[in-house]
């Protein structure tokens, strides 16, 4: 099921804030009514997929009690250290025949000209978002930064709770374990979290789904063969504004249905395209994945903290191509990875932050850097990719055509708007306008009919049924 | 700050009471719908669970409590950014402010394989003695007189339906192309089809209603209509509803942004007496009488009708619209030819003014009759088969039913 789809606006969610208020006062009834709303939000798309969901919780439940068991003596610690091994490779074991295990024969018969067949396995939506929130909890369990929880139900709550599911964040266990059985509900957590629901769903419907218009349509004519020049950038553009839109607004709700439920999750991102660096760029964008990379992956190899170098870029490069493989099965993404890596070890290596240079050219650089990373990462495959690339740079080609004047033409209100919130400009003019009473009584009383009229608005392009991609199925 | 959560707790109890108000009273509006559908999901054993949730939530989408509202906002909207495209370039607007059904072409399609069937299913036909006639309908796309703003995308049908007709023509099929004499119809360029339908006009149907007879007359020998009473415009009452009329288009974008249409209801003066069979997929019905009797639906025309529901679009009150199967008896014509129209939705008031000159006239619509069309237009001692599908529909969904 989808955030933005008038199921969820009309029925899933009313339903299910008023019996959770109904029974705000017990805390099993109220868990017991986010699983259940959850496990029916999951097999809402595809039903069958539901028992994958339910046999990970299983598996790692059984797990994380029997590290956690096995932790309290002594002399069994090598054995919670084999359970540990058993967990991760049955998580990634899962994950692998799901997602890659397709990949990994087709690249094998690409790779050494054989024949092997290849097993049409859909992908379970949110596998990756679902399996690492899962191995979260049995490593926190074996790293003792959290209990383990004897109530299944609690476990099955922390996976599949439904608002961070299919798009994340990537909760950590131990930042929400207190949370499941001590959360405190509030008019002002509640209403900070709908307003925020409201803006993610406004930010996915109005701008995201407009600039995925834009993108799809200039992808398409890539299967065809080259495209001018300046569609190639418009299209690369739409892009990287679709993508952060949809991914922030995805957050955006995600956190903001949590909070209407008491609960309070990380931020995901941070206006990531201020970025003066790549570095940067990954501190401000899709903040849970990166935590989570660094706490399960990269610090237990090391992090940057070792004596030679070499290691530290081994580390790097584990790191990122992980995070290439795991946004989906495909060369590009590994290759996404590999960028990423590649300017993020140079940036550690050449020290880029001490470097004197105007922050607008670092800036752009940056800019320019992720706008092509996107390119790989939008591709179909590698094929795809290295074409639409090298629409973007024949600069000997065809420069323009009409399409170019008209998705401008149409979609110049949307774009400027994207450029204007893309940085932290309302919260500079929050900041600027709170100091003027006057004005911040006048804002603040408008405040109520301009999220009344967001929530108009997204309603008005549900109900005609306006193009609304789900970007997530690679994931 | 204090003033700040203050705003964001009366944006949630107004924003969330109206939700949920509004929330309810769609449920309660949608009901009916709701547990039908649900009534058929448990009945229904052969779909899978997923294809039930799917048909679910499809009622779900359709079935939304003032969704003419949301659509009228929603158009706003798009009239406000001066939009030419809405839908993803499912519907484009052009410089008249005519809306068109659209998508992404580099270019034209071939036509060859649909031709050949065409070309095939004709010579089995005049095999069987009747006369086999290509009837090839108006472009919403007039050419030289409709205008895109630059870079709109432009579809090729023009051009697909001309390589269709030059398939025809070298394996010397007969064919009218109706865009020949378009310059000479005496209507106005704009005037031709309706702002917010894919449709032309009535106006627009009935001179292709004289066309065709002249085609035939000229072309077969036929003396149809010698003296031209039945293509006579004053021998027809011409009701002008105005401000009445949303097309297909129309109901996609509302008012605001695609404006409203009149509708002229075309019926004859002169006394008429038909007995009318039609037939869709889940029944069929006869009527009897005069032209507007039995060949008219007038639901569309009553004053309580709702022109946002596709179930009274007033250009489907010809002939029951497009059910699979008509078959219409003229009784004061007994000497008129027999005819058999394939076709798709535009010539529908063509073959209804058409059955004013005939003795006997049937319809098929090959998306929706489930029969051999070869065989029932062979067994059926036509005089003329007339087979015509607009130059959008040159698809195999209209022509692989004919194989």
């Amino acid at each position: 099921m989808l955030f933005s789809s008038n199921i969820f606006l009309f029925y899933f969610l009313p339903t299910i804030l008023i019996l959770y208020y109904i029974f705000i006062k017990n805390i099993f009834a109220k868990n017991m009514i986010l699983l259940i709303f959850s496990l029916v939000f999951y097999a809402w798309g595809e039903p069958s997929f539901v028992l994958i969901m339910l046999m990970s919780i299983l598996i790692n439940y059984i797990l994380g009690l029997l590290i956690s068991t096995r932790k309290k003596s002594d002399n069994k610690k090598f054995e919670s250290k084999m359970i540990l091994m058993i967990m991760i490779i049955a998580n990634l074991g899962i994950l692998f025949v799901f997602k890659y295990l397709a990949f990994t024969i087709e690249s094998i018969n690409n790779g050494f000209g054989v024949n092997m067949l290849i097993p049409k396995i859909a992908l379970p939506i949110g596998i990756s978002f679902f399996t690492f929130q899962a191995m979260s909890y049995v490593i926190d369990v074996y790293r003792e930064d959290a209990y383990p929880q004897k109530n299944i139900f609690n476990l099955a709550l922390y996976i599949s709770f439904f608002p961070q599911l299919i798009a994340g964040p990537i909760i950590r266990y131990q930042s929400v374990a207190q949370q499941i059985l001590y959360r405190k509900e509030s008019i002002n957590k509640f209403s900070i979290g709908f307003c925020r629901f409201i803006t993610g769903l406004a930010k996915k419907i109005i701008i995201s789904n407009n600039m995925a218009i834009v993108t799809d349509s200039i992808y398409s004519f890539i299967e065809l063969g080259p495209i001018p020049v300046s569609l190639a950038w418009l299209g690369s553009i739409a892009y990287t504004f679709q993508i952060f839109f949809d991914f922030s607004a995805y957050s955006d709700m995600a956190i903001g249905l949590g909070l209407m439920f008491g609960f309070k999750f990380e931020e995901n991102f941070n206006f990531p395209y201020i970025s003066k660096s790549i570095s940067e760029f990954w501190r401000r964008w899709h903040i849970s994945l990166g935590n989570w990379f660094k706490s399960y992956v990269y610090f237990p190899l090391g992090g940057s903290r070792v004596k030679k170098k070499d290691i530290m870029v081994r580390n790097l490069l584990c790191v990122w191509i992980l995070t290439g493989i795991w946004h989906g099965a495909e060369w590009n993404f590994v290759l996404w990875g590999f960028l990423n890596f590649a300017i993020i070890c140079l940036e550690k290596l050449f020290n880029i932050d001490q470097i004197k240079v105007p922050n607008y050219i670092r800036h752009i650089v940056t800019m320019f850097i992720v706008n092509l990373g996107w390119v790989l990462f939008r591709a179909a495959n590698l094929n795809e990719a290295s074409l639409y690339l090298t629409s973007m740079f024949s600069f000997t080609g065809v420069m323009n055509n009409g399409y170019t004047f008209m998705f401008i033409k149409e979609y110049l209100i949307i774009f400027i708007i994207a450029i204007i919130l893309s940085m932290p400009v309302v919260k500079r003019f929050n900041y600027f306008i709170s100091k003027n009473e006057k004005f911040s009584s006048i804002l603040n009383m408008l405040y109520p009919i301009w999220i009344l009229t967001l929530l108009v608005i997204c309603i008005s392009f549900l109900v005609v049924g306006s193009y609304n991609p789900f970007i997530y199925f690679n994931f | 700050m204090k003033k700040l959560l203050e705003a964001r707790v009366t944006a949630t109890i107004l924003s969330l009471f109206a939700l949920i108000i509004f929330s309810g009273i769609n449920a309660y509006y949608a009901k009916d719908s709701i547990m039908l559908e649900l009534s058929n999901i448990f009945n229904d054993n052969d779909k899978s669970l997923k294809d039930n949730i799917l048909s679910f939530e499809n009622i779900i989408d359709e079935e939304i409590f003032m969704k003419e509202l949301f659509i009228e906002l929603y158009g706003s909207m798009q009239y406000v950014l001066d939009k030419n495209e809405i839908s993803n370039f499912s519907i484009v607007k052009d410089d008249m402010g005519k809306l068109h059904y659209s998508y992404f072409a580099n270019q034209k399609n071939d036509v060859s394989e649909i031709a050949k069937i065409a070309i095939d299913f004709g010579n089995d036909i005049e095999k069987s003695g009747a006369n086999f006639v290509y009837l090839m309908p108006l472009d919403k796309e007039i050419l030289g007189a409709t205008t895109f703003s630059y870079g709109i995308p432009y579809p090729f049908r023009n051009e697909e339906a001309n390589d269709f007709l030059n398939v025809l023509e070298k394996n010397e099929v007969d064919f009218l192309d109706f865009r020949e004499s378009l310059l000479n119809s005496g209507i106005e360029s704009s005037n031709l089809f309706y702002d917010t339908d894919h449709h032309w006009k009535t106006e627009t149907a009935f001179w292709a209603f004289t066309q065709l007879i002249e085609y035939v007359n000229n072309n077969f020998d036929e003396e149809i209509d010698q003296d031209g009473f039945y293509r006579d415009i004053n021998n027809y009452n011409q009701i002008v509803y105005e401000n009445s009329y949303l097309g297909s288009l129309g109901r996609n974008v509302g008012i605001s942004y695609g404006g409203i249409d009149d509708f002229t209801l075309i019926y004859p003066k002169f006394t008429t007496n038909y007995d009318f069979y039609g037939q869709n997929q889940i029944m069929d019905y006869s009527m009897h009488g005069s032209f507007r009797d039995s060949l008219l639906s007038l639901d569309a025309f009553t004053s309580e009708y709702d022109m946002m529901n596709p179930k009274f679009d007033k250009y489907m009150s010809y002939l029951g619209g497009n059910l699979a199967l008509v078959h219409i008896d003229n009784k004061l014509v007994k000497d008129g030819p027999k005819v058999l129209f394939i076709k798709d939705s535009l010539m529908v008031p063509v073959a209804a003014f058409f059955t004013t000159v005939c003795s006997k006239v049937d319809l098929i619509d090959p998306r929706h009759y489930k029969g051999d069309i070869r065989k029932y237009a062979i067994e059926n001692d036509y005089d003329y088969v007339f087979m015509s599908f607009s130059p959008p529909n040159l698809s195999s969904d209209f022509f692989n039913p004919l194989k």
